[in-house]
Order: structure tokens, then sequence, then C-alpha cells
């Protein structure tokens, strides 16, 4: 019996440089595949392949042992691969059940005249939601639902059209912990139901504990793993950190100088016992895979949520936040994962610049209009914001967005900045810009404790870095060679 | 002499005349017309001057004359001074090449204990003072118009130099090309001591960017970091960061 699905030495060169070389890989029926890139070496490359977008060089792929007719993205469809793309394609304006049947819908005729039996999709779409044990309805429209929901929605819709590979481009990205834990199982039930899957990604996430087998895309060639054993894994992540180390970081080093924030056995329902002190001018890390507790800390220091035991001290005075408002004044927070956690969404870039600050422009009780037009025009130029000032936020692209809430604190002048997932959804282009940005804030003596699940980035630009899991920590690394492979190991060992 | 000299002593004299003629060089070196032409031609496809009927001409826009480096305070230019001064570490053997900032850079550094070595006689003038510095300045020919020295080093005294971080301008930065200076004096010089150097820093103005100067220094990918004055083409952007180089752009946040 042949394997599911093989690809037999893919290669393919742009403008002369060899991008995939004799790439192979084989999936068998029902497995799970991880094939983790690092940025930049091809996998979107070969994803174009896979979907029939693009006719390789040489090597061909092939499904259940029988080949497949290059660049025709309609005969793979059609024999069963669905390439599920990081963009979400569904229609955010119709519900769940038009979505899924898009194309497809159940027809019947009423003397003599076709029309689409709803009633039977509804039933149908309604039939796999509570399979997978899903709580929206087939009438919600598309856009309601959250992120990781729209992607099971997708997956569904390959599904029900009873695709047998699903290729996954980026799975868990823009997920927040509690999606991405919901949508790993999702995927193990779908592969109860027949479906196998390969799912690219350029980070192992929590995709490492529904992997049957993985796979690394390095130096033009695949090199496959027989298993998911953590050993594997941390070999994976050395080559995946080889290819954008620590060196891709624009790292200045900078004198630490007093503590600004402390915290003494701080215990909240997401984790226990952190105790740690950030001083002006450093960079402190958290590393954490969803469910760590990493993220909880940020937003319980901040005031989004209450912790229950222990202390903590902001400038050496015992700091106790009763709100989100009423978070310390010389404390920021930015979320890459939720914006809308410190912005006005609403409003423009110059409103939500000056908000933390109003003293700079007020004149008496009335607002300086000029004053914050200045302000705000100034900052746009200086942090090189594309968009106009009086832009609603909403326009912005995300690393403009992202610049907008850095730009807030700055002109509120705190010393102590959180950050949550801060370049998450950027392109290196636009992360280079945040990281810069962040080091020039060392420079000025403020505080970062920098929250991600990006161990590259994390290697990159923290002087130290707290490690947890399951809401302990449980490794304290300071800088070193492979310091983000030290991170896996400690964040999933 | 080889081809690639007098290809070099070609667009010496180019730089100083600005148009070259077939006949008078042919004479002048000893060759044959046929050859000079070879090596125009060669020099056209490197893009460094467009042959005309009879000879050939500097191509302007890749020549960055040194009378156009202005002593401007731009805060872009400060932006860049602050970023290679916090790159500098107390103990550290620094080289500052010839840029209109070193003189800045090293005035900003000038507390900490440190080596410098330096080719940039305003460099070794800011750092005359400074109690806890040890300075070496190398080169002899002072360049006309220029704070640069060329030739003439001790290379047993440069090889008994461990020089942890180098700091090297660009006159042209190229994903093509890589990075290429103007004068290939300069060009031997600072090769001398990159060869001894643990850190390369390149520093690199927008305007550099896809541009060509004379002398190849180095493949882009070689550096350890770059440090731009201001932002600079996304394609570089992601170049630097998939070929693990730092790159340090300011932002002035005050």
């Amino acid at each position: 019996m042949p394997d599911l699905f093989q690809l037999d030495k893919i290669s393919q060169a742009f403008d002369g440089v060899q991008i995939l070389d004799k790439a192979s890989l084989t999936l068998n029926r029902g497995e799970i595949h991880v094939l983790a890139g690092a940025n930049g070496t091809g996998k979107t490359v070969l994803q174009r392949i896979i979907s029939g977008m693009l006719v390789p060089d040489c090597g061909q792929v092939l499904l259940e042992g029988e080949v497949l007719p290059p660049g025709r993205p309609d005969a793979m469809l059609e024999r069963g691969i669905v390439t599920i793309h990081e963009k979400i394609y569904l229609l955010p304006d119709r519900t769940v059940v038009e979505n899924i049947f898009l194309g497809a819908e159940p027809r019947k005729t009423l003397l003599g005249i076709p029309y689409i039996d709803w009633k039977r999709a509804r039933t149908q779409t309604g039939e796999l939601l509570k399979k997978f044990g899903l709580p929206f309805s087939p009438d919600t429209p598309v856009s309601r639902l959250t992120v990781g929901q729209q992607r099971m929605v997708e997956i569904i819709r390959a599904m029900s059209v009873d695709a047998k590979l699903l290729v996954v481009d980026e799975p868990t990205m823009f997920l927040s912990e509690a999606d991405s834990a919901v949508f790993t199982s999702f995927i193990q039930k779908a592969k109860g139901e027949g479906t196998s899957f390969l799912l690219l990604t350029n980070s192992m996430g929590d995709m490492h504990s529904i992997a049957d087998r993985i796979s690394i895309l390095h130096r033009s060639a695949i090199i496959t793993y027989e298993g998911a054993e953590d050993q594997y894994i941390a070999d994976i992540l050395e080559k995946l950190s080889s290819n954008v180390a620590a060196g891709s970081y624009p790292k200045l080093p900078v004198k630490r100088g007093r503590v600004t924030l402390a915290a003494e056995s701080l215990c909240a329902s997401q984790f226990q016992g952190l105790s740690f002190k950030l001083h002006e001018g450093e960079i402190l890390g958290i590393a954490g895979l969803p469910g760590s507790g990493a993220r909880a800390v940020g937003k319980i220091l901040y005031g989004l949520s209450h912790w229950n035991k222990g202390y903590v001290e902001v400038l050496g005075k015992l700091f106790v936040p009763s709100s989100p408002v009423k978070a310390h004044k010389r404390m920021g927070y930015v979320s890459g994962v939720n914006p809308s956690d410190s912005l006005i969404m609403q409003q423009n870039v110059a409103f939500n610049m000056t908000l933390p600050n109003l003293n700079s422009i007020l004149h008496g009780t009335l607002l300086n209009i000029a004053a914050e037009r200045e302000l705000s025009t100034s900052l746009s130029n200086r942090l090189r914001i594309g968009n106009h000032r009086a832009a609603r936020l909403g326009y912005l692209s995300g690393g403009n967005l992202r610049k907008v809430n850095f730009s807030r604190w700055i002109v509120a002048n705190v010393k102590i900045l959180i950050l949550d997932e801060p370049t998450m959804g950027m392109d290196a282009s636009a992360r280079l810009d945040i990281y810069n940005i962040i080091s020039e804030l060392v420079l000025q003596g403020v505080s970062i404790l920098f929250i991600s699940s990006n161990f590259q980035e994390l290697a990159g630009m923290c002087d130290r870095v707290l490690v947890m899991k399951s809401g302990q920590v449980v490794r304290h690394i300071g800088r070193r060679r492979d310091m983000a492979g030290e991170i896996w190991r400690g964040a999933c060992g | 002499m080889f081809a690639l000299q007098r290809q070099q002593k070609i667009m010496e004299l180019l730089g100083a005349n600005k148009s070259v003629d077939v006949g008078v060089l042919s004479n002048l070196f000893g060759v044959s017309e046929v050859t000079i032409r070879r090596d125009l031609s060669k020099l056209e496809n490197d893009g460094m001057l467009i042959k005309t009927y009879g000879g050939a001409l500097l191509r302007e826009d890749c020549y960055l004359e040194e009378e156009a480096e202005e002593d401007v305070s731009s805060s872009d230019e400060m932006g860049m001074v602050r970023l290679c001064a916090a790159l500098v570490e107390e103990r550290d053997s620094v080289f500052l090449g010839a840029d209109p900032c070193s003189c800045r850079i090293a005035r900003a550094i000038k507390g900490m204990p440190l080596s410098v070595i330096t080719n940039d006689i305003s460099v070794a003038g800011e750092l005359s003072d400074a109690p806890s510095i040890r300075v070496f300045l190398i080169g002899s020919e002072l360049v006309s118009g220029t704070n640069m020295l060329i030739g003439g080093y001790d290379e047993k005294m440069l090889s008994s130099l461990f020089i942890a971080k180098s700091f090297v301008r660009a006159d042209g930065v190229d994903l093509n090309t890589g990075v290429t200076l103007s004068s290939p004096e300069e060009c031997g010089i600072v090769s001398e001591i990159l060869s001894m150097s643990q850190k390369l820093i390149v520093l690199a103005r927008k305007q550099v960017f896809n541009k060509t100067s004379f002398s190849r220094l180095m493949k882009l990918e070689t550096p350890q970091a770059i440090v731009s004055d201001t932002d600079i083409p996304k394609e570089y952007k992601e170049f630097f960061f998939d070929h693990s180089i730092s790159l340090y752009t300011p932002f002035n946040l005050t």
C-alpha cells in the first residue's frame, strides 16, 4: 500500500539561488506531520508547489502513489489536497453554514425548480460542529468567531468535501492560548475522522504535543525524524535558530541600574511562586508556551487580572493595582495579541498617543489641539509611523499599530514597559523596527519585561530569561550560546 | 603591470580628471589601444564608467565625492553616533575608521578605558586628552580634503593588536556588489584591519544603499552588524535579518 502523500525530490531555484534541492517527504494515512522551517527557507515555495500554484523545476508530488499534474490547483483540490493559508479565506459577512457549503450547496427541486436545501446544510453543519465540540451554531456570522474558531471552520469546510490531506500554513499563529489548546485538540479529533495533516510552521509552538512525526526544511532539503520525541524537537529548534540566530537581533550592551520592578512569591490562578527583580536598562524575558502562565504574568502585573498572594514593588514602593485604569502610571503595556487591551481602536493616532499623558497637551482644563497635533506629528515622524495622525487605528498596518502603542508609553514617559508578544504577526522588517525602538528605550533607562513564545526573539533581545512551564518558573537563563535551545528545553522538557 | 592594477590606475585618473582618452592611456601604460579598450569595457560592465568615442567618462552617480561630506549635526547622524557609542564596552579595543561621525563617536566614548586604533586624524585629535584611552594612529599619507590617512602602516605592529570591534564607513551598500568604498587605498588599509577584527560593524547611511563605489571591501553577508542613520530599504532589512546580521537603526524618542 503506497504512502498517502509523497514529495519526491522537489527542486526549485529562483534567480540562480537553489531554494529547494531534491526535497523529499512522505506522509502516512492518518498522520499529523509537522514540517518546521525558518522564515525565508523555502516553506512558502514548498506550500505553493503542493497546492499546485507553482510548477517545480524538478520533482513530483504524489497522492496515493499517483503523480499529480503540476501547476493545477484545481486538480489538487479535486484529488483531495486542501491548502489552508495563514490568511483566513472565509466570507466574513456570511454564516458558518454558508461558508462551509460555499459552491457545494445541497440542492433539491420543487416542481422542477432547483433550490438550495439550507435545512440539510444546516443539519449537517450542526452535526459536524457538535462532533468537534465547537460551541457556536451554524448560523453564526463568521466575523463573530475568534481567529481560532475561523480556522477550525476552514478545516471543517475542507473535511466536508472529504479532503484526504490538509496542508495548513502556520496553524497556531495569531491564536490566543485558549484557542491554541482547543485548536490542537480539534486537529487530533479531525485525524480520528480520517484526515491527515501536514502542518507548516516556523516555530514549534505547542504542535509538538500532537505531531506524529516531525521534519525540518533546512538548507534546501527536508530531514524527517521518526517520531516527535523531545530530543528530536530540541534538534529541530537548534537548526531553526541557526538560520535566524541571535545575531539577527539589534542587542545593545546596557549597564543596568537600580531595581524598578520586583515581585516576591507572587501567586495567581495561572502561576505560583513567581519572584524576580527587574532593573533600569534591563530586558528580562519571560518565556513560555501557551498554558505556561507566562502571558498571565504580564496581565496581572499590569492590573488586568488579580493576584492572590505575594507582593509587587514598583520603583521601591509596594504596589496594589485595583484596576487597569489605576495601573501604576510609571508602567506601560503593549500587547501584540490583543492590541485593544491598551488602545482605543475607534479613535485616531493622535488621540491614542496622547491619552496617557494629557497633562502635556492641556491648557488649563481645555485640550490644546495644536499641541496634540504637534506632539503626535513629531512622534509619528520620529518613529516612522506611516499613517496620518488623523487616521483611525483600524486603518493602520500591524507594524504601525504596534508603533502607536509604543508611542503612547513614550509620551507617558514610563519607567517600566511590559511587552506581551510584541512582534506577533509582523514581518522581519517591521519586527526590526520594534526591536530597535526597544533598544532605544533601554538606552534611556527604561526597564522591559519581555513576554513571548518566540524563543529566538527572546534569546536575541533579552539579558536574562525566566522560563515558565505549567505555572512555575523552571529555569533562569543568562546570555549564552544556544540560548534559544536552552529556553526550549526548559519550556517543554 | 597586471590588468587589474592598470584598471585601478585608470579609475584613479578618472577620479582626478573626470575623463580619459584611449590614446593617452595607451602611451602612458605602454600597451596597445586594443588593450585599453578592453580595460574600459570591463570597467563599464562593472558600472564604473561610461565609454565614449575615444575614451571614457566617470560615472558620477557611483562616485561619492569626499567634499560632499558636510559637517551636518542632524539628528539622524546623532542617532548613528549614539548607537555606535552604545556598542562600545569598557576595556574594548576598537578600530574607528574614517567617517564624518567618527570624531563624535570618539567624543562619546572618551570616558571609558579603551584601546582605540584609527586612521582618522580628527579621532586622534579628539582622544589626545582622554586619560583612560590608548590611541594608535595608523597610515601615513593624508588624503587631501579629508581627515583620512592611507598607506604606510606597520604590518608587524598591526598583527600584534587584537581588535574586538571595527567601525567602518561604507560608500556603497548593494545586494549584488556588497560593501564598497570610494578609495582603493582606503580599502587596502581597512581590509588589513578587518582581517584582525572580531566584530565588523559597518556604518551605512541611507544614501549609500543601492549604490556601488569603486573598491570592493567585503560581501554583504560578511559584517556582524550594520548601523544606519535612518530607515533603510525593506529588502535590505530582510537580508540582514535572514543572514544573522544585527541591524541597528536609530529612533529618536525624545
